[in-house]
């Protein structure tokens, strides 16, 4: 557990709504994981939209299950009783599949990513090898987390150097940019580990990095939209 | 056996705490108390995915694995961290995320050493769950009809907002502003707001 310089900016409600609902995109959904992580404020909010899942539920009008179904489930059950608790803390939720990634990576060790990310990065390979970083621009390189969504969105890594800007472009669907390490800022602020940049389709922003090298998750929920000669250089290289 | 009869009785008014049914479950494999939580959740949670879009046998067999679930996981129900039916939502949800959208649910590591700890526990967690649920369930029951309708639509129904806005013939803005409005509420209701 550590102490952490209190997080200023949060994803709204809706998408916390979202995330708890169980509706939200693989790739923020992960976004999320990631800030909540940070953020014991937003684990109260989404442990309240939870409830509210809860409720809703309960009072939900049923669709009747076929004649015979409690029976058939009874038989199911025949003599096997719950499982004991395990010493491992109790959970609400069945608990997450064990992450995939390769033990003790110097730089993703060295890089203290929270722990879903670590679970979605790309295998490196050797032990010695850090992460699989590819230059997009002078001063601007970015891994890619997940695939893309069934919704043509997407999610990755981005380092950027210190000064920076990430590259101006235009986006469908909402985006979202999580501070993992520097801090960047933009129209709305400074924006520091643990930070969560929410912006709708029609905004157009610029973030720029502080003093030091920022590393973010950046998800976006529809495919990007580079403006600029830049952006359409960039755009069949990055295969967007 | 009644002819074309589908329907499993409801709970009776006065319905039984449904927490103290689990630790039954939990405490001596109880049945009876197995039996009343499925004749309430099952037919709930199948409404729930086929309102998310899986059809009659697919929505049937995910929530009888809901309630196997809920029989197979009693012992770790922690009614500190969430009431019965949050945490059978909770089963209900990742089971739909799991198999009807085939993706893993990323979630937070209770021993991940970046975690940081909520700077101010309530000294009754069990205390304040059930709280929680209770204020949760009095500001929902409380709100306007039309703010209550897009959070139902945007929590049971995985429509987006434009979606939603195209489902209730209302302006984009409108969804986004009562469903703002609406959370605000609950999360004001339970005091958690920032």
């Amino acid at each position: 557990m550590t102490a952490h310089p209190a997080i200023h900016h949060h994803p709204s409600d809706a998408t916390l709504a979202a995330y708890a609902a169980g509706s939200a995109t693989e790739g923020t959904a992960l976004l999320v994981a990631c800030h909540l992580t940070y953020c014991p404020a937003c684990r109260n909010a989404v442990a309240t939209f939870e409830s509210a899942g809860g409720s809703l539920l309960e009072t939900m009008p049923p669709d009747p299950l076929t004649v015979g179904a409690l029976d058939s489930v009874l038989t199911r059950l025949g003599d096997s009783t719950p499982e004991a608790p395990t010493a491992a803390p109790a959970q609400a939720t069945p608990p997450p599949p064990p992450p995939f990634s390769a033990p003790a990576e110097t730089e993703r060790a060295a890089l203290l990513l929270p722990s879903p990310l670590k679970a979605a990065l790309p295998m490196t390979g050797t032990a010695d090898s850090g992460l699989p970083w590819r230059t997009l621009a002078p001063g601007i390189k970015q891994i890619p987390v997940l695939p893309r969504t069934g919704a043509g969105g997407n999610a990755r890594l981005f380092k950027v150097a210190p000064h920076k800007s990430l590259p101006k472009h235009g986006h469908s669907g909402r985006e979202y940019t999580l501070v993992l390490r520097g801090s960047f800022s933009d129209a709305v602020g400074c924006f520091t580990v643990g930070d969560v940049a929410e912006v709708e389709e029609s905004t157009v922003h610029n973030p720029v990095v502080e003093e030091t090298e920022c590393i973010c998750l950046i998800v976006t929920e529809g495919p990007l939209r580079y403006r600029g000669m830049i952006g359409r250089l960039l755009q069949p290289l990055t295969g967007l | 056996m009644t002819a074309a009869s589908t329907v499993l009785e409801g709970l009776p008014p006065g319905t039984p705490d449904f927490g103290g049914l689990i630790t039954s479950i939990a405490r001596s494999g109880d049945k009876g108390a197995f039996a009343h939580l499925f004749r309430h959740f099952a037919p709930r949670i199948k409404a729930y995915l086929r309102r998310q879009g899986a059809d009659e046998a697919t929505a049937e067999e995910v929530a009888q694995e809901a309630l196997l679930q809920v029989w197979r996981k009693a012992a770790l129900y922690d009614p500190a961290r969430a009431g019965a039916s949050t945490w059978i939502f909770t089963i209900a949800r990742n089971l739909r995320i799991d198999l009807l959208r085939k993706e893993r649910r990323p979630e937070v590591d209770p021993q991940d050493p970046l975690l940081v700890a909520d700077p101010h526990p309530g000294a009754d967690a069990a205390l304040e769950a059930g709280q929680r649920d209770s204020k949760v369930a009095d500001a929902l029951r409380c709100l306007p009809p039309d703010q209550a309708d897009v959070v139902r639509l945007s929590f049971f129904e995985d429509l987006s907002h434009s979606e939603i806005a195209e489902r209730l013939s209302i302006p984009l803005g409108t969804v986004k502003s009562r469903l703002r409005l609406a959370f605000s509420k609950v999360r004001g209701e339970v005091g958690d707001l920032l």
